[in-house]
């Protein structure tokens, strides 16, 4: 296992002795890694690798083969039956009553509906931010404020990235919102 | 056994020709050694080789070596002849330059 | 509760004739010695430094060589072919130690060489030199008999009913019995972007711990009717999903009085334009537990919190600071609901994306794939803090350059893998969504991130027992959900992948089909949920069927798309 050198002693010491430290030092981290193997595998401390090694053949498997694949009862990306043999529009059309306002909606359209006619989102936190500029007293919106603020002093339930996430998160839908604030049945086909 | 320190017996002496290359890297090495600039080089190249992904490939090739040729038959020496040849020749340029920059940097 | 013994996390192995002799005849009296020599660098590094050693040359041929070795018996310091000579003259001067690693090598046998005493006598050297000095930053080590360590018991969680001896293996040729899907499958329908919220849904309707507290009634909607006035709380109202999906009917189930449930409980995420389904998560779960936190008067800070969405998500967290200067270590833990993952972006893969920038990366590593293995061994390496980060260390009592380490103190029952493939640049001020393929495993061991398991690697793997070697939870896991995103940052589309039985289901929102494991092997995974094995087989078992034979024609003309 001796690593010798195996430098040319005719080139001059200049240039040769970084590159021979150099030289040095890798094998000296050669010799920490394997040692470290070394150790781990007599004490039986390194982990499944055939267990992570099975794993990735599948999934190189898996990957290769859905490439060209049309199965799972789709047909060009649309599905034929669910599991049940049932086939679904491509907006819900079940009709139910709004539990807000009572009028009657079909399911597609509920979460719009209901964004309105609870004066959430993104279009009313502008406009009770514009009206409450306007008449501060009268906002008509004073609790979903407190609801908001009582929330974000909750976050603690989990550490601390979910939280850095969320405002980053809600800083995008700022950011993006305006390009989607058509109508929802013109966005993307892909949009559920 | 105590703290003595004997000098091993000379069975296999070789003549200790006394080349003066050898004699100015010892001199060098050992101010590395004791200005400690050596641990700190050594530190340096191997966060670097962990950054790139080096050490954890090189982990790699001994564990599945070791994994070949039976984990308890497996001899230190098998594993570091093992992954020398690789080890030696996939440190990326960006990485040796460094280390070279920082030990020309030393010893002018 | 089931008992039954769990893997020691290391064996023995037995040493050579050579090492055996010289501990005979020397006892420990080497090892003591050397303990004086040892020198602890602040990242753990061991090494045996003593002032004759400083030219580090072979006292034999004065070569400069890489490995020195300090001879146990004449204190001789060799190369390595001069260690092999002086073995062979002088008998019983076999056992040498690697000076550069604290490592035991045998001259004769020709091989690093392992005893738990010399391993032991090191340990202690840490625990002397730094403990007095910062006694909470060895908080991980716990001096724990061997003997006691080496058997250990594996508590399984017991969670609302009680486990049986549960050994079963998963079977891997098992199929479904051609005439029933199992229970609890029903599609979600879109109420107008709101998938999102089903993908969340679905995984929560198959999380076997929480489908068990919802399906024994642990949450009584009567009751809890009678305490909050006349509306239904968050709970009941995920009650009601669980009751309607559970019941064997087949057409989608709308959600909406979920929805507008949800919508008075997180008033600043009331908006049906697209959501982040990871967000959307982490806030129902919050609900969840302020909900029941409210109800019970439990432990607010989620600590030790027994409300539903702890017991089932709640792991603890444990993050190292070492101060680079002096090696004092401070310990923090932190209660997670689930684990953030960033993908390497280093990772040469990301080539085709606007970060070539880093220098040092371009590396001949080029054709591995991004595996969540990966992304879990870059959330618990040490990571060095940036000279604008330095922390106050408590025992220099200067700002010091420190390393930080993660690692999971505990376990949850199931585990939320979010991978952070939203990323947003805050000198670009853009966002975008890193679409790489990233493999995940069905079959996932955690055991390397344990703090256990970290903190015994950062102190050279040596035979030596740390605390957390007793855990009660078994690190196996297996996979039970995989939400992936398709599409744009600002207008994608979330579909759950559920197993159940072994058996996968694509649930997308209306649309629950039966798919191949491939392709679920093959997706762009945006959240991966493991649970223990042991709930994972468990809940095979529970599952009853539902009968389709009275289905109308499976083979209808294409009709549906989304």
């Amino acid at each position: 296992m001796s690593l010798s050198d195996d430098e040319n002693d005719s080139m001059s010491l200049n240039s040769q002795l970084p590159a021979h430290l150099f030289g040095d030092l890798l094998d000296s981290i050669i010799i920490d890694v394997a040692s470290e193997c070394h150790r781990a595998a007599r004490l039986g401390l390194d982990r499944n690798l055939e267990l992570e090694e099975e794993e990735m053949r599948l999934s190189a498997e898996a990957r290769a083969m859905v490439v060209d694949a049309t199965n799972n009862g789709e047909v060009n990306g649309k599905y034929i039956v669910d599991i049940f043999g049932q086939t679904h529009p491509s907006i819900a059309n079940d009709i139910f009553e709004c539990m807000n306002c009572g009028q009657s909606i079909m399911a597609g359209r509920f979460a719009p509906h209901l964004e309105k006619c609870m004066g959430k989102g993104r279009k009313a936190r502008l406009k009770a931010r514009r009206s409450s500029r306007l008449a501060q007293n009268r906002s008509a919106r004073g609790s979903s404020v407190s609801v908001h603020s009582q929330y974000s002093s909750t976050s603690q339930l989990s550490n601390n990235t979910p939280v850095r996430i969320m405002k980053k998160m809600n800083d995008f839908g700022e950011r993006f919102s305006a390009e989607i604030s058509k109508p929802i049945h013109l966005v993307n086909p892909l949009v559920p | 056994m105590s703290g003595t320190l004997n000098r091993p017996p000379t069975t296999e002496a070789e003549d200790v020709h006394e080349d003066p290359d050898l004699t100015l890297q010892r001199i060098i090495n050992a101010k590395l050694v004791e200005s400690g600039e050596k641990e700190l080089l050594k530190e340096l190249l191997r966060e670097r080789l962990i950054e790139c992904g080096w050490s954890d490939e090189m982990k790699k090739h001994c564990l599945s070596f070791a994994r070949k040729n039976g984990s308890n038959n497996v001899t230190l020496e098998d594993l570091i002849n093992a992954i020398t040849p690789k080890g030696r020749a996939s440190v990326p340029d960006s990485v040796k330059e460094e280390l070279l920059q920082r030990i020309r940097s030393f010893l002018a | 509760m089931n008992m039954s013994s769990v893997r020691s996390p290391y064996t023995v192995p037995p040493p050579c004739n050579h090492l055996a002799g010289y501990k005979l005849k020397n006892g420990l009296s080497g090892y003591n010695s050397l303990q004086e020599s040892l020198r602890i660098a602040p990242s753990g590094k061991l090494a045996i430094f003593r002032p004759d050693l400083a030219d580090s040359s072979c006292s034999s041929c004065n070569g400069l060589r890489t490995s020195l070795y300090l001879c146990l018996i004449c204190n001789s310091v060799s190369c390595l072919d001069h260690t092999l000579s002086h073995t062979r003259s002088c008998l019983g001067h076999e056992i040498v130690v690697d000076i550069d690693r604290a490592e035991l090598y045998c001259g004769s046998c020709r091989d690093q060489v392992y005893d738990p005493d010399f391993d032991r006598a090191v340990m202690c050297k840490y625990i002397r030199e730094v403990l007095p000095r910062g006694r909470k930053g060895f908080e991980g080590i716990g001096i724990v008999s061997d003997r006691s360590s080496k058997r250990r018991r594996l508590v399984v969680p017991v969670l609302d009913s009680d486990f049986s001896a549960s050994n079963q293996l998963i079977r891997p040729g098992y199929q479904r019995a051609k005439s029933c899907h199992p229970l609890g499958l029903r599609g979600l329908n879109n109420l107008g972007n709101t998938c999102f919220m089903n993908s969340i849904l679905q995984v929560l309707l198959h999380a076997p711990p929480l489908r068990n507290y919802f399906l024994n009634d642990k949450h009584n909607r009567e009751a809890c009717r009678s305490t909050s006035a006349d509306h239904f709380c968050l709970l009941c109202n995920i009650d009601i999903i669980f009751s309607a999906v559970f019941s064997g009917e087949m057409s989608p189930f709308s959600p909406a009085q979920f929805l507008y449930s949800w919508w008075q409980h997180a008033a600043n995420l009331a908006s049906y334009e697209q959501q982040d389904a990871h967000e959307f998560f982490i806030s129902l779960l919050d609900g969840i537990h302020q909900k029941e936190g409210k109800c019970k008067g439990l432990n607010k800070d989620g600590r030790d919190c027994q409300c539903i969405a702890h017991r089932v998500f709640s792991g603890l967290l444990r993050s190292d600071v070492t101060c680079m200067s002096c090696g004092f270590t401070s310990t923090t833990y932190d209660p997670c609901m689930d684990i953030s993952l960033h993908l390497d972006t280093n990772n040469p893969l990301s080539a085709d994306s606007p970060n070539k920038a880093n220098k040092s990366n371009s590396s001949s590593f080029s054709n591995s794939t991004a595996t969540l293995i990966g992304c879990l061994d870059l959330f618990t390496r040490p990571e060095k803090l940036g000279s604008d980060q330095k922390l106050h260390c408590q025992n220099c009592q200067e700002r010091q350059d420190s390393v930080k380490q993660l690692s999971i103190r505990r376990l949850p029952l199931v585990l939320c893998l979010h991978i952070k493939r939203f990323e947003h640049s805050i000198v670009r001020k853009a966002s975008r969504k890193i679409d790489w393929y990233l493999q995940f495993p069905f079959s996932l061991d955690m055991d390397p991130y344990l703090s256990s398991s970290i903190v015994r690697k950062r102190f050279g793997n040596r035979i030596f027992s740390f605390e957390g070697d007793e855990s009660e939870i078994s690190s196996e896991f297996e996979i039970f959900a995989v939400i992936t995103h398709s599409g744009m940052l600002e207008s994608g589309h979330y579909v759950t992948f559920v197993r159940l039985r072994n058996l996968w289901y694509k649930c997308d929102d209306s649309w629950v089909t039966e798919v191949d494991e491939k392709t679920v092997r093959a997706s762009q995974c945006y959240m991966v949920f493991y649970v223990q094995k042991m709930l994972y087989c468990k809940g095979n078992e529970e599952l009853s069927c539902i009968p389709i034979s009275s289905q109308p024609d499976a083979f209808l003309p294409v009709v549906g798309c989304c």
